[in-house]
C-alpha cells in the first residue's frame, strides 16, 4: 500500500525525517518496502491568469496566450497547442529553465516565428493524473504568481508499505497514522466529517432489508444530491496519484478517497436505477444473472451475495457492482452504501467469480463494522466541502446485531509469559492504549479491551504481541533456553551422509532434482501401459504438463540432468541423487479421508547413479575408456563394502528401461534392493543421451537395515597364505559368479579369496568360448599350509571345475 | 721369493686401483686372494723356504694379502657409492607430469548448506528429522492455524492433489507431526524440499528447500528464541555480523518476527546485494501459537515455544553469490563441482 507523507500529516504531526519514520514503523511490524519521492523534478511552475489568447498566424492549431503571472510581473506570452483555454483561466505556467514531472527541462521556444516564454501544463506533465488533453485549471483559491508545486504539495514522498493480512486496519491512511501516533507518542486526529443536510430526507425514499445478516453484518446508506460530476479538486487528484489510484471524477474520486483514508470500500448507485428504493441484501437465486461495470455478463451461483433491488441483484457484494446502476453524467441521485460483508463470503465469491477488486480484496481480509456511518459521514463533508453534492437528511443503518467489543482479562506476568522480557502493568498499558486499546489496571489483573478495528485481537497472546512490538523486539535481551538436550541426526540423515561420502570418493556429483515426471516418461522409458501410471500420484493444478506427477521413478529426472551435461560438454558424467519416489497411499488412492497421523503417500528413498560419455579423458598414463556397466557394478560393490553387507548378487536381468543383456537386479539379504545395468538403447536414444549411459538404483530403507557397517572385528590371520592361478575355458555363456562358486565349494575352508585376473576370447580359446584365469588363495588360520595339502586341494578345485563346467583346464 | 711377493703385490694394489666395476674388483679379487689367487699360490710355496725364513715371509705375505683386502674393500665401497649415485642419476623423472589422481565429485551446494546449518543446531540440542512432502491440507494448513480462506491456500500458489492432499507448502507441518507423536521437550530441525507454484526464473523455483525449526517446553520464551537464532546467526555467519528481529506474521506463530542480519559485503551501508538497505533477511521465526499447541494436545498454559523456518535456497545463494536459482537444479557439472 502507498501512503503520501502529506496526507498522512493531516492527522499526525510528524518531526521525524521520512527515513527515521520508516525504520521506525518497519521495526514495529509496519514494514515500509520502499520510500519514493513523487514530483521531485517538478521546477518553477506558476499559476497565471490568461488574459487574452489569439490565433497563432501561421498554424491553425496553435494559440498565443497573454498571462499574468502577478502583480509586479511583466506580462507573458506562451504558445499552447490547448484548446480549453479561455480569458480569465488561472492555470500553471513551466517558466524556461523549469521542468515538468517526468523531467523534461522546458526553455524558451519558438513557434512559426512566435517566441514562448515557457508553457502551459497538462495534470499529466505536473504528475496530477492521467489527464494529458487540455491545460490544467487550478482550483483552490492560488493566486497569479503562486508556486503551483508548493500549493498543491505536489513534490512529495509516498510510503510503500508491506501491510501483513492480520492487519487490515493498517490498509488506510488513518491506520498507518495511528502507528505514527502510537510510536511517536503524537495525538492521532480524525478526519473531518463536517456538513450540513438538506431538508429532504432519505428516510421514505430508501429501505434496506438485510435478508442474510450472517453474510452482511451492517448495510448503511446515504443519498446524495448532485451538483455536479466535475473533476476532483487538484490536492485529492494528486494524493490518489501518488497512492497509486487514477482519480476519475469528483464521485468516483470521493469514494476512493475516503477508502483509502479509513478502509472501507464505498459503492454509488444511480439512486433512479435502483427500483423502488429498495435494497435487499440476499443470496442469489438459482438462474440470475448480472452485468457487472466491466461490462461482463456474470451467472451468478446461489449463495453467492448480492445487493438486489426490488426485482433483481444490481451488485455483486463487496466485489463489483451493475452496469445498469452506474453513476453517468445524467445522475442526478447517488445512494451510497457502506457495509460489512463477511469475509469468507466475499472471497469465495471472488474467487468463484474470478474477479478481484480493491474492494473484494479488503472485504476478505475482514473490515471493522464501526467504520461503515463515518466513512458516509466524511464522504458527505468532501461532496460539501468540493461542491459536488449534498447529503439528504438522515442515514439509512441497518446493523442487526450490533457487536460488542472484545475485553480480554489478563496480567502482566501473562503477558511477559512468552516473551522472557520483563514486561511490567505499566508497560502493558503504555505501549496498548496509544493504539487505541482501552486498558484498565486493577491490582492484580489488566483489563484490555479491543477497538473494533483490531479484528486480529481476541486473546491473551494477540496483547503479548501487540506490547512487544511496541516495547521494541530488539530491547528484548536474548538468553538460551535452559536444560540439556541430546542434539543428533536422524537414521536416515545419517545414512544419507554415509552413502554420499562413498558416492563423492568414488567420483561422483551429486545432483538435486525437481521430483517430477510426466506421462510421455512412462512411454519413453517403455513401461507396459498400467505398471507405475496406475500408483503415480498426479497433480490437479500442474505448472506444465512435464510436472503433472509425482515421480515413481528417479531415471527420467537423472537422465535430464545427464542430457544438460552431455549437451554442454564432451566430458563424462557421473552424477547421483539421493531422493525420493512418490506412490499413493491407500486412502488417497481409493479417494478417502487421509487419517490424522498418516501420511497420504508412500515416500520411498533412492539412491541413483548415472555415468555416461568418457570415464576419464585420456590420460599419458591411459588412454580415454567410456563409462561401462562395470563402471556403475563397482560403486554398487564399492557401497555395499562401505556398509558392510556381505553375498551381495548381481542376477541378469532383462526388464526395460536396461539393456537386456547388460542389466542386474542386486540381491542382498534374500531381496532385491536395487538394478546396476546400461540404459537400453532406445531409451537413451528417447531421452537424448549417449547411448553407454549406466545407471544405478538403490533403495535405502532395506540397506539401512541389512547395513553392518563394520560393527565387529576379525582377527588377523597369523599363518601364511599360498596363491595358485587356475584358468578354464568355457562357453561363453557360463557365469563367472558360478565358477568362482565352485572353486570354493570344491576348496572349502582354506579357500580364502578366489580373484577373477583375466578373461580372453580368441582364437586360441576357439569360437564362442572365453578362458577365464582365476588366483586362489589358501589360508589356514591355524598353521602353515604344506606344499602337498595346497597342491591336493588345489587339484580337487581343477577337478571339479572339469566335472561341473567339462571344462578345459588351461 | 720375497721379490715375486713384491711384484705380486705391486701388480695387485694396481689392479685394485683400475677396477671400474665391482664386478672388475671381484675378478681382482678372486685373482689374488681366491683360492686359487696368486697371493694364496705364495703361501702354499712357502714350504719351500728354508724353515728359519718362513715366520718372516709368512709375515710379510699376511701383511701384503692385508693391504689387498683393504684396499679391495676401500675400492669396492667407492665403487658401490659410484654405481649408486649413476642408477639415482637413471632413474630421474619428470616431476611436473601430472600424477594419476582419484577422480573425487561433491556433495550439491544445498547438501552443503543443510550439513553446515543443521551442525550448528545440532550442536545446541537439536535434532535433525525429516517428514512427509505430500501432505494433507490439515497438516499443511489446518492445524497451523491458518484459516480456510487464507491466500496461501490458493489453487494459484498451492500444488493439490486432491481436496484435501496436497505438497507441503512449508516444512511446518511436521511441527505438527512431530508433536503428535512425542513428549515435549520438542527440539528438532527439519530439512526438505517444499513446493509452490512459482515460475521458475532467477529467484524463484516451484520446488525448493526449506529448514525449520522447533522448540517446545516449559517456559520456552521470545528472549530464548533471539538467543538461540542469534547464536546461529554469529555461527554460520560470523560474529562480527548484526542481528536484528522485525515484528512480522505467520499464522501458526505469535508473536512473529523476521530475521535480518546485517549485509556482509558492505557491512550495513548499503549496496547491491542487501538492496541498499544494510540488511538482509534470514529467517522468519515466532512463538509457537497456542492454537497450534491446542491442536496437538499441549497445553498452552504449560508449554510455550518457538519456531522458525529458512530458505536455504537464498542462504546458499548469498554465501558463494550465486546469481541465479535455476543452477541450483540443472546439475551442470561445471557448476557442481565449484563447491567441495
Amino acid at each position: 500500500m502507498r501512503v503520501p507523507v502529506s496526507w498522512l500529516k493531516d492527522y499526525v504531526d510528524i518531526d521525524l525525517d521520512v527515513e527515521t519514520l520508516a525504520e521506525r514503523l518497519t521495526m514495529t511490524g509496519t514494514k515500509v518496502e520502499a520510500v519514493i519521492p513523487v514530483g521531485s523534478s517538478l521546477r518553477d511552475i506558476v499559476a497565471c491568469k490568461v488574459l487574452e489568447l489569439k490565433r497563432h498566424p501561421q498554424s491553425a492549431s496553435l494559440q498565443i496566450a497573454k498571462v499574468a503571472l502577478g502583480q509586479g510581473m511583466p506580462v507573458r506570452q506562451v504558445v499552447t497547442a490547448a484548446s480549453n483555454l479561455a480569458a480569465g483561466d488561472l492555470v500553471p505556467v513551466v517558466l524556461p529553465g523549469g521542468r515538468i514531472a517526468d523531467g523534461t527541462e522546458i526553455g524558451q521556444m519558438e513557434f512559426g516565428g512566435v517566441v514562448s516564454e515557457g508553457m502551459l501544463c497538462s495534470a499529466r506533465e505536473l504528475g496530477v493524473s492521467a489527464q494529458a488533453d487540455g491545460i490544467l485549471h487550478l482550483d483552490g483559491g492560488i493566486a497569479p504568481g503562486d508556486d503551483v508545486v508548493a500549493h498543491y504539495t505536489l513534490a512529495d514522498t509516498v510510503l510503500e508499505f508491506e501491510i501483513t493480512p492480520n492487519r487490515p486496519d493498517c490498509l488506510c491512511v488513518v491506520g498507518i497514522a495511528r502507528e505514527v501516533a502510537a510510536i511517536t507518542g503524537k495525538t492521532l486526529r480524525t478526519p473531518e466529517v463536517s456538513f450540513t443536510e438538506l431538508a429532504d430526507a432519505i428516510e421514505g425514499r430508501v429501505s434496506i432489508d438485510i435478508d442474510d445478516p450472517d453474510l452482511c453484518p451492517r448495510y448503511s446508506a446515504r443519498l446524495f444530491r448532485l451538483t455536479g460530476v466535475g473533476q476532483s479538486p487538484i490536492v485529492m487528484q494528486a494524493r490518489l496519484s501518488a497512492a497509486g489510484v487514477r482519480p476519475i471524477n469528483a464521485i468516483v474520486d470521493v469514494t476512493n478517497y475516503v477508502m483509502l483514508e479509513l478502509n472501507q470500500p464505498l459503492h454509488a448507485f444511480d439512486f433512479d436505477a435502483v427500483g423502488g428504493g429498495r435494497i435487499v441484501v440476499r443470496r442469489a437465486r438459482s438462474g440470475e444473472s448480472l452485468v457487472t461495470l466491466d461490462r461482463v455478463e456474470r451467472p451468478l451461483q446461489p449463495g453467492m451475495l448480492v445487493i438486489a433491488d426490488s426485482e433483481k441483484p444490481i451488485a455483486v457484494a463487496g466485489v463489483m457492482g451493475g452496469e445498469e446502476s452506474e453513476i453517468t453524467d445524467s445522475t442526478t441521485t447517488v445512494l451510497l452504501e457502506s457495509a460489512t460483508f463477511n469475509r469468507q463470503s466475499v472471497w469465495r465469491t471472488s474467487r468463484d467469480l474470478k474477479l478481484r477488486t480493491e474492494a473484494s480484496s479488503r472485504f476478505e481480509k475482514g473490515l471493522d463494522p464501526a467504520t461503515t456511518v463515518p466513512a458516509l459521514n466524511r464522504v458527505a463533508h468532501l461532496f460539501e466541502v468540493m461542491g459536488a453534492g449534498k447529503a439528504f437528511a438522515g442515514i439509512v443503518d441497518n446493523y442487526p446485531s450490533p457487536e460488542r467489543p472484545t475485553v480480554i482479562r489478563t496480567t502482566a506476568a501473562r503477558i511477559d509469559r512468552s516473551l522472557g522480557a520483563g514486561i511490567t502493568a505499566e508497560d502493558v498499558r503504555a505501549c496498548l492504549v496509544p493504539l487505541g486499546f482501552g486498558v484498565i489496571s486493577a491490582a492484580d489483573e489488566i483489563q484490555v479491551e479491543v477497538p473494533s478495528f483490531r479484528r486480529d485481537v481476541t486473546e491473551e497472546i494477540d496483547l503479548a504481541e501487540e506490547v512487544v512490538r511496541i516495547w521494541g523486539y530488539n530491547v528484548v535481551e536474548p538468553t538460551l533456553p535452559g536444560g540439556a538436550h541430546a542434539g543428533g541426526y536422524s537414521r536416515e540423515y545419517r545414512f544419507a551422509e554415509r552413502l554420499r561420502h562413498v558416492l563423492t570418493a568414488s567420483g561422483g556429483f551429486e545432483a538435486l532434482t525437481f521430483p517430477f515426471m510426466s506421462d510421455a516418461d512412462f512411454d519413453r522409458l517403455g513401461s507396459a501401459v498400467d505398471e507405475g501410471r496406475r500408483e503415480a500420484i498426479r497433480l490437479l493444478n500442474p505448472m506444465v504438463e512435464d510436472q503433472a506427477l509425482m515421480r515413481t521413478t528417479m531415471i527420467p529426472s537423472i537422465l535430464a540432468s545427464v542430457r544438460v551435461n552431455t549437451r554442454r560438454s564432451a566430458r563424462g558424467t557421473f552424477l547421483f541423487e539421493i531422493g525420493r519416489v512418490y506412490a499413493a497411499g491407500p486412502e488417497l488412492a481409493a479417494g478417502q479421508q487421509v487419517p490424522t497421523g498418516a501420511c497420504p503417500a508412500v515416500e520411498t528413498r533412492m539412491l541413483i547413479g548415472a555415468m555416461a560419455g568418457p570415464r576419464e579423458a585420456a590420460q599419458w598414463f591411459a588412454p580415454e575408456r567410456p563409462f561401462d556397466f562395470y563402471d556403475a557394478k563397482g560403486v554398487v560393490q564399492a557401497i555395499m563394502e562401505d556398509l558392510g553387507i556381505d553375498h551381495v548378487e548381481y542376477a541378469r536381468m532383462d526388464r526395460l528401461p536396461y539393456h537386456p543383456g547388460r542389466a542386474a537386479s542386486v540381491v542382498a539379504g534374500g531381496r532385491a534392493v536395487g538394478v546396476v545395468g546400461q540404459l537400453h538403447p532406445d531409451v537413451a536414444a528417447a531421452y537424448d543421451v549417449p547411448e553407454g549411459t549406466v545407471l544405478f538404483e538403490l533403495e535405502l530403507e532395506p540397506l539401512m537395515e541389512l547395513a553392518t557397517f563394520h560393527s565387529a572385528y576379525s582377527p588377523l590371520p597369523r599363518f601364511p597364505g599360498v596363491d595358485r592361478d587356475v584358468a578354464v575355458v568355457l562357453p561363453i555363456h557360463v557365469p563367472a559368479e558360478g565358477v568362482k562358486q565352485a572353486i570354493v565349494q570344491a576348496g572349502g575352508d582354506l579357500v580364502e579369496s578366489v580373484r577373477l585376473f583375466d578373461v580372453y576370447t580368441g582364437p586360441q580359446v576357439g569360437e564362442g568360448n572365453r578362458s577365464l584365469a582365476y588366483t586362489v588363495t589358501y589360508r589356514s588360520m591355524e598353521r602353515t599350509l604344506t606344499d602337498d595339502e595346497v597342491n591336493q586341494v588345489h587339484a580337487r578345485v581343477r577337478q571339479a571345475l572339469v566335472d561341473q563346467f567339462g571344462a578345459a583346464l588351461r | 721369493m720375497k721379490e715375486r711377493l713384491e711384484a705380486i703385490l705391486g701388480t695387485a694394489l694396481d689392479a685394485v686401483a683400475q677396477a671400474e666395476t665391482t664386478d672388475a674388483l671381484e675378478d681382482v679379487r678372486v685373482r689374488f686372494l681366491g683360492r686359487k689367487g696368486e697371493l694364496t699360490a705364495l703361501l702354499r710355496q712357502m714350504g719351500q723356504l728354508a724353515p728359519e725364513l718362513r715366520p718372516a715371509f709368512g709375515e710379510a705375505l699376511n701383511r701384503a694379502r692385508d693391504r689387498v683386502q683393504a684396499e679391495l674393500e676401500a675400492r669396492q665401497a667407492a665403487l658401490l657409492a659410484r654405481e649408486k649415485q649413476e642408477r639415482l642419476r637413471r632413474e630421474t623423472i619428470d616431476v611436473t607430469m601430472p600424477g594419476r589422481a582419484p577422480v573425487l565429485g561433491s556433495a550439491h551446494p544445498l547438501t552443503i548448506g543443510i550439513r553446515e546449518v543443521c551442525e550448528i543446531f545440532v550442536n545446541m540440542g537439536f535434532k535433525v528429522i525429516e517428514g512427509p512432502e505430500v501432505e494433507t491440507e490439515f497438516y499443511n494448513f489446518t492445524a497451523l492455524n491458518t484459516p480456510a480462506y487464507h491466500p496461501a491456500r490458493d489453487v494459484q500458489d498451492t500444488f493439490y492433489i486432491s481436496d484435501s492432499v496436497l505438497l507441503r507448502t512449508q516444512t511446518s507441518p511436521m511441527q505438527v507431526r512431530e508433536m503428535e507423536r512425542s513428549k515435549p521437550p520438542v527440539k528438532v530441525v527439519v530439512p526438505g524440499k517444499v513446493y509452490r507454484r512459482d515460475q521458475i526464473d532467477a529467484t524463484h523455483s516451484p520446488v525448493f528447500h526449506q529448514i525449520e525449526g522447533l522448540l517446545v517446553d516449559e517456559g520456552v520464551t521470545f528472549a530464548d528464541l533471539k538467543g538461540v537464532l542469534t547464536a546461529f546467526a554469529h555461527q554460520f555467519y560470523g560474529a562480527d555480523r548484526k542481528v536484528r528481529f522485525r515484528p512480522h506474521y505467520f499464522p501458526f506463530t505469535e508473536p512473529s518476527a523476521e530475521m535480518d542480519v546485517s549485509c556482509g559485503l558492505c557491512g550495513g551501508a548499503g549496496c547491491r546485494v542487501c538492496k541498499g538497505e544494510g540488511w538482509i533477511e534470514i529467517l522468519g521465526s515466532g512463538m509457537v501459537h497456542p492454537n497450534v499447541l491446542r491442536a496437538v494436545g499441549y497445553d498452552p498454559e504449560a508449554l510455550t515455544g518457538f519456531a522458525f523456518g529458512m530458505g536455504l535456497e537464498r542462504i546458499v545463494m548469498l554465501k558463494y553469490g550465486i546469481d541465479d536459482m535455476r543452477l541450483l537444479f540443472e546439475n551442470d557439472l561445471r557448476f557442481l563441482s565449484q563447491f567441495r
